[in-house]
């Protein structure tokens, strides 16, 4: 059954009452710093348009303490996540969480950036977990759409064989 | 009819910026246009990026800065003016906090080009 949003103040939304459903929503995670949060709220309007739910950490209220644990939630709610990991952030930390969640990753990152080409740690994560995790970089943010479209409906391929709705 | 104001002959006009820049590791020292196919063809270089000319990359790094730019840093080097649209591209490439291209001078680049008035 679908949920509605709720609109708190200052128009950020209630985490208790997520869109979708576990299957449907996508969790957009990434660096919310001026420069990077654009990039983010494009994947998340890709996501909207190919009928998932994207989810947006930084679009729900939460007090500053809770903020981690709160960010959890919204992605242990997830089954899929979409990474924007041009720049180090805290979606590191949700990242290498979701190997508990068992959530299926999209980790995009920017060409020439830096920041993969030098950390072995997450190529090395990423090839551990080959099966759940893609990596893909991009120069260009638009490139990305038929990359996401593509990867979104593999995913629906996925869950209609394990039997769930949709 | 207003006649065309030429420079008088033999008279060298400024070419553009030689840039030294910083990037992988080492220093260049090229005009942006060699600096921005360099960055194109190296090693780590996609194909997404290798398949575009400098052309094309110049214009994708000016279309997308909306992305990776402070909107206020944007709007001040879209006030700016410069030589050509690779030295825009090259600059704004060099802004972006997560770009490992760094200017580090800027020097008027002259290439002698003699100005000649035809008649």
């Amino acid at each position: 059954m679908r949920s509605a949003k709720r609109q708190k103040p200052r128009g950020r939304l209630d985490p208790s009452v997520l869109p979708g459903t576990h299957h449907t929503r996508v969790f957009i995670g990434g660096s919310y710093v001026e420069t990077e949060t654009p990039v983010l709220r494009y994947f998340a309007d890709v996501v909207k348009q190919n009928g998932y739910e994207p989810i947006v950490a930084d679009e729900y209220v939460m007090p500053p303490v809770a903020l981690h644990d709160i960010t959890m939630y919204l992605l242990h709610s997830c089954r899929l996540a979409i990474f924007e990991a041009s720049n180090p952030s805290g979606a590191l930390m949700e990242l290498e969480r979701t190997a508990d969640f068992g959530t299926h990753c999209l980790v995009l990152f920017r060409e020439q950036e830096g920041y993969w080409s030098q950390s072995a740690m997450l190529a090395s994560l990423v090839t551990q977990h080959a099966g759940r995790i893609l990596l893909c970089s991009y120069v260009r943010p638009k490139s990305m759409r038929p990359i996401i479209g593509k990867w979104l409906a593999t995913m629906k391929k996925e869950l209609r064989k394990a039997g769930y709705a949709k | 009819m207003p006649s065309k104001r030429r420079p008088a002959r033999g008279v060298r006009l400024p070419c553009g910026i030689r840039y030294s820049v910083w990037y992988t590791g080492q220093v260049k020292k090229a005009p942006a246009r060699e600096i921005l196919a360099a960055i194109q063809k190296s090693g780590q270089a996609s194909g997404e990026l290798r398949s575009m000319s400098a052309t094309q990359y110049a214009r994708a790094l000016v279309d997308d800065a909306a992305y990776f730019l402070p909107r206020k840093l944007l709007a001040y080097f879209q006030q700016q003016e410069y030589p050509t649209e690779f030295d825009r591209a090259l600059e704004y490439l060099a802004a972006m906090p997560t770009s490992g291209v760094r200017i580090l001078v800027r020097e008027p680049h002259d290439d002698t080009e003699h100005v000649e008035n035809k008649r």
